[in-house]
């Protein structure tokens, strides 16, 4: 195996481990989405006996709750992994020398960052299949629609809460100051993400802010190619947009890394 | 002496206002051990940052086994180990992870398994590093450090925290390195660590280099013959009458002791008794000792290295 390689291995699986070692992150990675989905599944049974209580989207399609349920809680996992674990394992990298030490050595911050996007796609491969069997075996929820669409859209969602992640993880030191920064946004991202309950009908100040909130967009995408088995042309704008986020927010904290931890 | 690795020429930092290093030039060869001391803010860890590629020299120029730290800074990297001054360590991945990880960002690493056996780490393999001890987290920093088979180590503080013991275990990897004719610079602000340790010493204070030299010499120049420690109540110091004592080539109040440089420490000795004596002074944990690096660095600086 090359050097390359070697080292992408490696990195991919130190990532990971942040992504599932810690007890916390574990909770909030995938423990808590499945809760959520037991709970609310629970309340609501079956798609099919969902149906029909009164959700329509805005094509007049009518909506199961587990519609929301399963890109919501997708889009919750995501988030979970992509934002606050690693803005809250990078800032206490950050605090604790080890990201230095680590970035002292051969490796470049572009390696660094192409391993954490490898290790939180594996990861969000992993949610995605522990989501679905879960909610198959206990609501007999039917595997996505559109698979490949599927993982393209989850593809970009993992990159947009990536670069936040990232991002955020640049700017703060400690563990303690990224949970202070990470956790009210995402409440905000939970709750504005149509990922948590249905905001057709929220009050008109809440619907003027939702196309500015990534996870609506994630939900959206996720509901109509996953659910639905939408093509990618019917979410192109979401994709537009989620990618946008990535390439920005990546590209600033990359700039940001270099200027951290190349010679100054 | 082996060949130069490391050739420093006039590095200079600011930082704003301050000058962090300030014209520091040094050269070390392959089977040398340089230590670099002073107390905190001297420079110290700027300088050796600038060495390793790590900052930017604002003036002067660095070169690692021949190549530029700043231009070539990817070529010195391959070729340096590095402990930084705040040992930090990933968490939550066990020490044989750790040392798998860093393994696989290096073209040639020593195999994982024999550098846990030289740094007595074989049965802390399987455990996380945020259970390590400090002694042990500290051999696992140098085992990182050695993994790309670097013909340079910088050792900034290695021992900071180490209990004594610990300490002298690290100096004993540390003389192995050496032995296997690597170059070696290490920072500290433990006297007794340059002297043990080192072949040639800079001391350092507020980003300049006051003097170097082999500790044997520094200790020649710049330390007095011998030092008389007492324990004195400070309401009765008169460090003028102290001073005039026989051979009494210096006096310094250094916390509750007072410390009598001389140049003849039994006319000192006798001449401190009549005085203490014609005093009714209680001269209290009288002790005597050859001049160390400690009494080198007041000597230069005026003050103790902790301060």
């Amino acid at each position: 195996m090359s050097r390359l390689a070697r080292s992408m291995v490696e990195l991919t699986r130190f990532h990971a481990r942040s992504l599932h070692r810690n007890k916390i992150a574990l909770f909030f990675n995938i423990i808590f989405p499945l809760l959520m989905v037991a709970i609310f599944g629970g309340l609501y049974g079956t798609p099919a006996a969902s149906r029909g209580g009164g959700l329509v989207d805005g094509t007049g399609r009518v909506l199961t709750a587990f519609d929301f349920l399963m890109p919501g809680q997708m889009a919750v996992m995501v988030t979970a992994a992509g934002f606050v674990t690693v803005a809250i394992t990078m800032a206490g990298q950050r605090r604790d020398g080890s990201l230095r030490h680590l970035l002292s050595t051969p490796l470049s911050v572009g390696s660094w960052t192409a391993a954490r996007v490898l290790a939180n796609v594996l990861m969000a491969g992993v949610q995605g299949v522990l989501l679905f069997v879960f909610a198959a075996l206990l609501f007999d929820v039917s595997p996505p629609a559109n698979l490949p669409g599927t993982i393209v859209v989850v593809l970009v969602c993992t990159l947009a809460s990536l670069s936040m992640g990232i991002f955020v993880g640049t700017l703060v030191k400690g563990e303690a100051t990224a949970m202070a920064v990470v956790m009210p946004i995402y409440m905000v991202l939970i709750f504005l993400g149509n990922s948590a309950m249905p905001l057709l009908d929220a009050p008109r100040f809440i619907q003027v802010m939702l196309p500015w909130v990534p996870t609506y967009h994630m939900t959206e995408a996720m509901r109509a190619v996953m659910m639905f088995g939408e093509g990618l042309g019917a979410v192109t704008k979401e994709l537009a947009i989620l990618g946008g986020l990535a390439a920005g927010l990546l590209g600033i904290a990359l700039a940001l890394m270099r200027r951290q931890y190349t010679i100054r | 002496m082996g060949e130069a690795k490391v050739v420093a020429e006039g590095l200079t930092k600011r930082y704003g206002d301050v000058l962090a290093v300030d014209d520091v030039s040094l050269t070390v060869h392959a089977e040398e051990i340089v230590g670099i001391v002073g107390p905190n803010g001297a420079g110290k860890t700027t300088t050796i940052e600038m060495m390793e590629g790590l900052r930017k020299p604002d003036a002067g120029r660095c070169t690692v086994c021949g190549f530029d730290s700043v231009r070539q800074n990817r070529q010195v990297r391959e070729r340096i180990g590095i402990s930084l001054q705040q040992a930090g360590l990933p968490e939550e991945v066990t020490v044989l992870e750790v040392l798998r990880l860093y393994a696989s960002l290096y073209a040639n690493p020593v195999p994982v398994g024999d550098l846990l056996h030289q740094f007595g780490l074989e049965d802390k393999a399987r455990t996380r590093t945020e259970k390590l001890s400090g002694g042990q987290r500290q051999r696992l920093v140098l085992a990182l450090a050695l993994i790309g088979r670097p013909e340079v180590i910088f050792l900034d503080e290695p021992t900071t925290g180490l209990d004594p013991q610990a300490r002298r275990d690290l100096w004993d990897v540390i003389r192995g390195l050496k032995r296997e004719g690597r170059a070696i610079v290490i920072s500290t602000h433990y006297m007794d660590e340059v002297e043990h340790l080192c072949d040639r010493v800079l001391v350092m204070d507020r980003g300049r280099i006051l003097a170097s030299g082999t500790p044997r010499e520094l200790m020649n120049e710049y330390g007095p013959e011998s030092v008389v420690e007492i324990e004195l109540d400070q309401r009765h110091v008169d460090t003028a009458a102290l001073s005039g004592l026989d051979a009494v080539t210096g006096v310094k109040v250094d916390d509750e002791r007072i410390l009598l440089y001389t140049a003849h420490t039994a006319r000192t000795l006798m001449d401190l008794a009549a005085y203490a004596q014609r005093m009714n002074l209680p001269l209290g944990d009288l002790r005597t000792r050859s001049a160390g690096m400690d009494d080198v660095f007041i000597a230069l600086t005026g003050r103790s290295v902790r301060a």
